[in-house]
């Protein structure tokens, strides 16, 4: 090893160039930003064809020598166009440089350094921080939806700080995680839901104070994600946070307020078309028992019996009572507000950036509340010509007041299953007798409060061993504490069996990661510029916990554990992870034009077997830039066209991280303590590999007023690691193989335009992508169900991954009301049937969209912007699993108003069977009856901002001033007749460890509407 | 100067990093051991053995669901499901899907606990104590025993006596799982093969088994389940001898109460096997479904008990002499109105009931073993207390399955039939009978072991019906869960699904 490393060093210092340039004429000049005529610290200035050049000061200012009057200068800054000039006679140069609204000369991120888009041979995705700043949203990959093509995002629900799902070029696996590897400042951090595996998840992203951002790089090919290796078969999300720059000191103000409310509202039956529905269903169901409906067993009596109760001496049969429980769910003026504070500058040696945040934020559902207090402070110091060193550092406290999962009684939504004759409150007390669990009794009797301390900090030190050649040391923490506290008062339906319930769940998941690696950027023979990088990578993450679970409270005020009687349960456990690597790359651009890409990683993980425990993950691409070549250059219409093609090995690691060995766990009886088998060996568990070839053209016209990309994909998974279904009767259910493939094919266009420009300016972006996923192979089995009566997401060979599997669904016989599924059996498959078990199981739709994308219009007019972003989703089904409960037939919970559309009388032409209490009569959960259309098109920001002239601002010793109006969600346009189209039940999302569930998707079950929040703002510089 | 320093030291930083970083790849789970330390000793084997009890009493089995999936599945008019489940719902419809939870679950706990046993059974060559290695085996096969006569009578068409029983029963695993191969795709054992294995694994454990065993299997446990599943063959004498060798063991006697049967933390009298269930382990289920909120179970308890059931006990009319207030302190049983009142006659809890009504009485403390809700529904108490045991194996039992044997023989071994079921009624403070019929023996054990999972083995056993199934319906048998034929192509699904 350490030889190995000497001889790498070795390498490096032998490898030298110096260049000697002759010096005589100097030139002095100052330069200026148009947007705001201040000074541009930082831009660099150099000879052109030379490396020679230097930096403008704190004032813009700058000096350089020159050779000839011949020189030309190219003056360059990120996010402006870069200025070249010819120096003549002349001996000051004053520039005005304005913004680059084209997106080629942005510099990307590439893990490990950066590059110059223009020469990028890869698929990375850029996102700049400007664009997510303020969105009234708590969790940080939501601001992200529909801005990067080929980036899907869903969140699970209108829930405050739980799980999302983000998935970059489609789902490349069944059982590991399919989220991409999130890197801050370096940093791969806990991305994984670490809370209490038995709720919801949580989202680690959410402790992120997204105002902080400076840019988000999305890589999305092999060849840009091949060097984190074992971790990059989803992708790499980077996000790099903000720095100061050398200059005046800036001090930045922001404050926004707003509210939220549901995007939509749905409609039950009120308390006559209730009574209604349920006298008809019992009597049906005695026609069938044969009984009279006076008899005192009877359907009819039984319900009537049950309708007295629930209305609870009200008079039901009038409607006395006509309660809409809808609208006890919501908090329909839920308020958001938000502070940040933020100053950043520096010297020429010392730059900072330091920031602190308060945000306040009311969830729809009522007593749902995230709170987060985030600082941050990056500085850089450059301590020599040679030696510089620097730090990120973030401290967060999110406090999230939660509510139970969507699959809970006390859930707030599942409160719309309550008889409308039933009262919310009686005589000023939550009414107790209801038909399920009042859970407004739970505002007051139940907190779920989850409070999380998130540190995140990267130290650096980089040595610049010889002009080009620097070598960079990294430590890296990611340091996460969350407490989970749970008190259930002795009058909650968690409580009164006990007298009170109280759990406390501490984790502490301590990341860290150290990297060294040297990068040296050459250009030899004024032809061939290189950029090199290599270096090693270790980390290891340790997620310590402990949890207690208690009973007995003397009383309802007591709510910690250190008042109950009984300590029902306390347990704690360890869980460890460690990845050790190697990385190199290599840029090469050969006369402008044409560049190629070599990297490899190499990682070994804990996670694996003894017989592989490290793996090799290649990647190279190729890229031609044609509109360098003389036959393009001169073209008016083209301004820029590169062809690029990359192939490379990327995988994937993200599974629990002990399921190589063959294991007993320990499993206790009545006091005594034992064994029990939990896990079957396999020693040569190891990775699963996703190929991918992308072949992509980047475009210009018109002098970079459109430009654009297009991509086209293959993807191909093999080795999946899969938690695959043995036969029950080896007396285990699965087992962490290497089997299986699985592919993702697509194609991603980006277009963007500069339409107008002067004193109306308009410019445009808009993106889609399409990704088709299929299995391929799953082993002996050619399916996966872990689907139960309710839950019909498979993975199905030759099938998209999670396509729903049941039966059709054919409607309603007209004579007599039965429910009918088609047969689908191969002799007779438009035959129907009224018994459900007859019918065969068929694909019924698939729960991954065909395309998504986003569109996005920026107006400006003299001190006015205008900012429109459409969002949509396309092609996917929705699976209402409530739907067996709200649009049955069969019970007392309340139906949706369709319930009205039943069959009540031969003939009667519709597609709701007859109701039928306590028969199923159409209500089984596996069938089409329930699926539905889940495309959408979101309004998913607007925003319409002023900025206060400088003029007026002088007089009050600002510097910059802007008012802005903003909402998110305003609109959505959708066929899909439950809340709303973006949700996957969150109780489903996650396993019963904790982790990600990939099959199940696309799943709504009592799932709370996304929120639709409309804030005001002001932000001030001064 | 301060370069090549800062050089060195970056360098020697980087190298100690690295150098250590290798064997950090080797984590071992802090929770858990290899296998073959797990069957290394005596010590461990027994803990091994532990596992198997721990995994016998799981929710979905001895836990208490698969006594409740013979109730609903054998339910008809006595009770009703009224929760939110689909899956039990289905059980109780009779409309189960191939890929019914309760289905899939018994079936898959079932044979977790077998391959436990297995590797209990693998291991007994560690033993150098003989007594210690006969206990071990014993309890082992009783415990395999258990969970295939679980099996056989739910995957399966009925044990039908005098044929050959060639029909499908369930796919018998008698040794431990060391990988995945072909050879696990295990197909269907005859319906006979399962039964002649059941009842060597428990006579096997009989003899091996100590007489007294604290909550562990007993050799009377053996008996005790050898008597319930030779009933189910049809071979009475056999069944009748091994309930009298309970009953006269002098190990076990009848609460003097019928309630203390019941809700039990610690094993009563008359329990002779008994899953137990504490706060800090294992999961009382039948308390979650047949329970209310307020006694641990779910919200409105899901198993509401009807008219039909509580007019099969004996009640007399009484006039009320004067005001009855359903104040609770009637019936005096954990502070509620025993709920036939509230139920039977119309009443809440809270009523007055005015003097010079007739309403009916109990004469049957077993009556009184239901509580009303404020809805209405009526519950039983059996299983009130959330941490209480799971009721295996009753005394009570052993008297009715000797009553029935005798009966059927024509015999008096240990008792007359009548004796046997006066004993079981006068616990009760029921009316004794004069004269003992076989149909009185049935209609005994619906009173007396109501809700503790006999309900759909007896309705076929007995080759009744369930409205209109036949006992042997194609809807009163699971299916063979749809997992499991999706990945071991020998299964074969029963008659009726697909």
């Amino acid at each position: 090893m350490m030889n190995k490393l000497l001889l790498t060093f070795s390498l490096w210092f032998s490898v030298g160039i110096s260049m000697l340039l002759a010096q005589d004429k100097t030139i002095t000049g100052t330069v200026i930003s148009e947007a705001d005529n201040s000074p541009l610290p930082g831009v660099s200035i150099v000879v052109k064809g030379s490396t020679q050049g230097t930096i403008s000061n704190i004032d813009g200012a700058y000096t350089i020598n020159v050779p000839s009057p011949e020189t030309t200068l190219v003056f360059t800054f990120v996010g402006m166009t870069p200025v070249e000039r010819v120096v003549g006679n002349q001996s000051v140069i004053d520039i005005t440089m304005t913004e680059d609204v084209t997106s080629l000369s942005e510099i990307v991120i590439t893990g490990y350094g950066e590059q110059l888009k223009t020469d990028l041979t890869g698929n990375i995705a850029k996102i700049s921080g400007d664009d997510i700043q303020n969105m009234p949203v708590t969790n940080f990959e939501e601001t992200l939806q529909g801005r990067a093509t080929g980036v899907f995002v869903e969140a699970s629900n209108g829930k405050l700080g739980q799980g999302i799902k983000m998935r970059i070029r489609g789902s490349s696996s069944v059982t590991a995680d399919n989220q991409p590897l999130f890197v801050v400042d370096g940093v791969p951090i806990t991305s994984q839901n670490v809370g209490d595996p038995t709720e919801a998840a949580t989202n680690p992203l959410s402790d992120i104070n997204f105002n902080d951002v400076e840019s988000i790089d999305i890589l999305k090919d092999a060849s840009a994600a091949a060097i984190y290796g074992s971790r990059a078969a989803n992708g790499v999300v980077i996000i790099t946070t903000k720095k100061g720059v050398r200059g005046k000191t800036k001090f930045n103000l922001n404050y926004q307020t707003g509210v939220s409310s549901p995007t939509n509202k749905r409609e039950w039956l009120n308390a006559e078309q209730y009574v209604d529905y349920i006298l008809d269903a019992a009597g049906n169901s005695d026609r069938i028992d044969g009984v009279e409906i006076d008899d005192p067993d009877s359907w009819t009596s039984y319900a009537i019996g049950r309708l007295e109760n629930l209305s609870n001496g009200t008079d039901w049969r009038n409607g006395e009572v006509d309660t809409n429980w809808e609208d006890q769910i919501y908090n329909d003026n839920a308020t958001n507000s938000r502070v940040d504070l933020s100053a950043s500058g520096g010297s020429d040696k010392t730059q900072f950036y330091i920031s602190g945040s308060y945000l306040d934020q009311e969830g729809i559902l009522i007593g749902n509340e995230l709170e987060r207090i985030s600082g941050r402070i990056n500085l850089d110091h450059q301590a020599t010509d040679k030696f510089k060193f620097g730090m990120n550092m973030s401290l967060a406290r999110t406090s999230n007041n939660r509510v139970s999962d969507d699959n809970s009684f006390s859930t707030p939504v599942q409160l719309i299953a309550q008889a409308p004759i039933s009262q919310v409150k009686i005589d000023g007390e939550y009414n107790t007798n209801t038909l399920y669990y009042n859970g407004l009794i739970d505002l007051d009797g139940v907190s779920r409060s989850d409070v999380t301390f998130r540190n995140l900090s990267n130290f650096y030190g980089a040595y610049e061993i010889i002009p080009g050649l620097t070598a960079r040391a990294e430590f890296g923490i990611d340091l996460l504490s969350q407490n989970q506290d749970r008190f259930y008062a002795s009058y909650t339906d968690g409580g009164n069996g006990t007298n009170g319930y109280g759990t406390s769940r501490w984790t502490r998941v301590f990341n860290y990661n150290t990297k060294a690696y040297l990068n040296y950027d050459f250009t030899a023979a004024d032809l061939h510029d290189f950029s090199i990088t290599g270096g090693m990578e270790f980390q290891k993450s340790n997620t310590d916990y402990t949890a207690v679970e208690a009973q007995e409270f003397p009383v309802d005020d007591l709510k910690k554990i250190i008042s109950a009687a009984d300590i029902a349960s306390g347990t704690s456990n360890l869980n460890q992870f460690a990845f050790l690597s190697y990385f190199g790359r290599v840029n090469y651009k050969f006369n402008n034009k044409y560049l190629l890409t070599l990297s490899a990683r190499v990682d070994g993980s804990s996670r694996f077997g003894q017989n592989n425990k490290y793996g090799v993950f290649p990647a190279g691409s190729l890229g031609w830039i044609i509109s360098e070549e003389g036959f393009l250059q001169d073209s008016e219409v083209l301004s820029f066209l590169k062809v690029r093609a990359s192939y490379g090995i990327t995988g994937n690691a993200s599974i629990g991280n002990y399921e190589h060995y063959g294991l007993f766990d320990a499993e206790g009886y009545n006091g005594n303590s034992g064994l029990q088998p939990s896990q079957i060996p396999n020693p040569d568990l190891t990775w699963e590999k996703t190929a991918q070839t992308d072949v992509g053209f980047d475009f210009g016209f018109f002098n970079d007023r459109l430009t654009g990309e297009i991509d086209y994909y293959y993807k191909k998974s093999t080795d999946l690691l899969l938690n695959v279904n043995v036969p029950g009767t080896s007396g285990f259910r699965t087992q962490t193989q290497n089997i299986g493939e699985l592919e993702n094919k697509g194609v991603e266009l980006v277009l963007n335009g500069t339409i107008l420009t002067g004193e109306f300016k308009w410019n445009s972006s808009f993106n889609i992508a399409l990704n088709r996923n299929k299995i391929l192979d799953l082993g002996e089995s050619d399916i996966i169900d872990d689907g139960s009566s309710r839950v019909m997401n498979v993975v199905k060979v030759g099938e998209p991954i999670g396509v729903f599997y049941g039966k059709e669904y054919a409607g309603v016989n007209s004579t007599n009301g039965d429910a009918l599924y088609y047969l689908n059996t191969e002799d007779n498959p438009r035959g129907t049937t009224t018994e459900f078990d007859e019918a065969e199981y068929v694909t019924l739709g698939s729960p991954n969209p065909d395309f998504v994308g986003g569109f996005t219009n920026n107006f400006a007019y003299k001190n006015f912007d205008l900012n429109i972003f459409f969002q949509f989703v396309n092609g996917n089904k929705v699976h209402n699993v409530g739907g067996v409960f709200q649009f049955a037939g069969d019970w007392f919970d309340n139906q949706q108003i369709d319930e009205v559309n039943r069959w009540q009388n031969a003939g009667d032409v519709t597609d709701v069977p007859e109701a039928r209490l306590g028969y199923t009569n159409g209500g089984y959960g596996r069938s089409s009856r329930y699926l539905y259309d889940g495309s959408y098109i979101r309004l998913k920001n607007i925003t319409l901002g002023y900025n206060v002239p400088s003029s007026t601002l002088n007089r009050v010793f600002l510097s910059s001033a802007r008012i802005y109006v903003s909402a998110v969600n305003l609109l959505t346009f959708t066929d899909y007749p439950g809340w709303d189209p973006e949700v996957s039940a969150d109780y489903l999302t996650t396993n019963a460890d904790g982790s990600a569930n990939n099959v199940i998707q696309g799943t709504d079950f009592y799932s709370a509407p996304q929120a639709k929040t409309i804030t005001f703002g002001v932000k001030l510089g001064f | 100067m301060i370069n090549k320093y800062i050089n060195l030291l970056g360098l020697s930083l980087l190298i100690t990093v690295f150098t250590s970083c290798g064997d950090e790849l080797d984590l071992e789970p802090p929770a858990a051991i290899s296998e073959d330390l797990a069957l290394s000793s005596p010590e461990n084997i027994q803990a091994v053995l532990i596992g198997a009890y721990d995994e016998l009493g799981v929710d979905d089995l001895f836990g208490g669901e698969t006594l409740m999936n013979s109730e609903l599945l054998g339910g008809n008019g006595e009770i009703l499901w009224s929760g939110t489940f689909n899956a039990p719902k289905e059980v109780f419809n009779k409309q189960m899907q191939t890929v019914n939870d309760n289905a899939g679950e018994v079936w898959l706990e079932g044979y977790e606990t077998i391959n436990i046993t297995n590797n209990v059974l693998s291991g007994l060559d560690v033993f150098d104590d003989v007594e210690d290695r006969n206990t071990v085996e014993g309890e082992a096969k009783f415990i395999r025993a258990m969970v295939y006569f679980e099996l056989i009578r739910f995957y399966a068409q009925p044990y039908e006596v005098g044929t050959t029983n060639s029909q499908d029963g369930v796919p018998l695993v008698l040794e431990p799982t060391r990988g995945i191969t072909d050879e696990s795709n295990v197909a269907r054992s005859s319906v006979e093969a399962v039964y002649t294995q059941i009842v060597s694994d428990l006579t096997d454990a009989k003899s091996l088994l100590p007489a007294v065993n604290d909550e562990f299997a007993s050799s009377s446990a053996a008996s005790a389940l050898l008597a319930r599943v030779y009933l189910t063959m049809g071979n009475f004498a056999s069944a009748r001898d091994e309930a009298s060798e309970v009953i006269e063991s002098g190990n076990f006697s009848l609460n003097s109460s019928f309630e203390n049967a019941f809700n039990n933390d610690a094993n009563s009298a008359e329990d002779i096997f008994a899953i137990q269930v504490t706060t800090q382990d294992g999961t009382n289920a039948l308390n979650t479904f047949f329970a209310t909120q307020r006694f641990g179970g779910r919200t409105g308890g899901d198993i509401d008990i009807l008219n039909a059931h509580l007019a099969l006990y004996e009640t007399k009319d009484t006039l009320l002499s004067s005001n009855l207030v359903l104040n609770g302190s009637v019936f005096e049983l954990d502070g509620d109105v025993a709920s036939f009142i509230t139920f039977g006659n119309g009443y809440s809890l809270g009523d007055t009931i005015p003097s010079g009504e007739t309403i009916s009485w109990p004469l049957d403390d077993r009556l009184m073993m239901f509580y009303g809700e404020t809805t209405g529904d009526v519950l039983t108490y059996k299983f009130t207390n959330q941490f209480g045991n799971v009721p295996i194996l009753r005394l009570a039992e052993m008297y009715l399955i000797r009553a029935e044997a005798n009966l059927e023989e024509g015999t008096t071994i240990g008792a007359t039939p009548l004796e046997d079921i006066n004993t079981i009624r006068d616990r009760a403070n029921a009316p004794l009978l004069a004269s003992v019929t076989l149909d009185d023996v049935y209609m005994e054990r619906r009173l007396e072991l109501a809700f503790e999972g006999h309900k759909i083995h007896d309705i076929k056993r007995l080759q009744g019906s369930v409205g209109n199934f036949a006992y042997n319906a194609e809807e009163l048998v699971f299916p063979i869960p749809q997992r499991e034929r999706n990945v071991n192509p020998n299964l074969t699904q029963n008659a009726g699904y697909n």
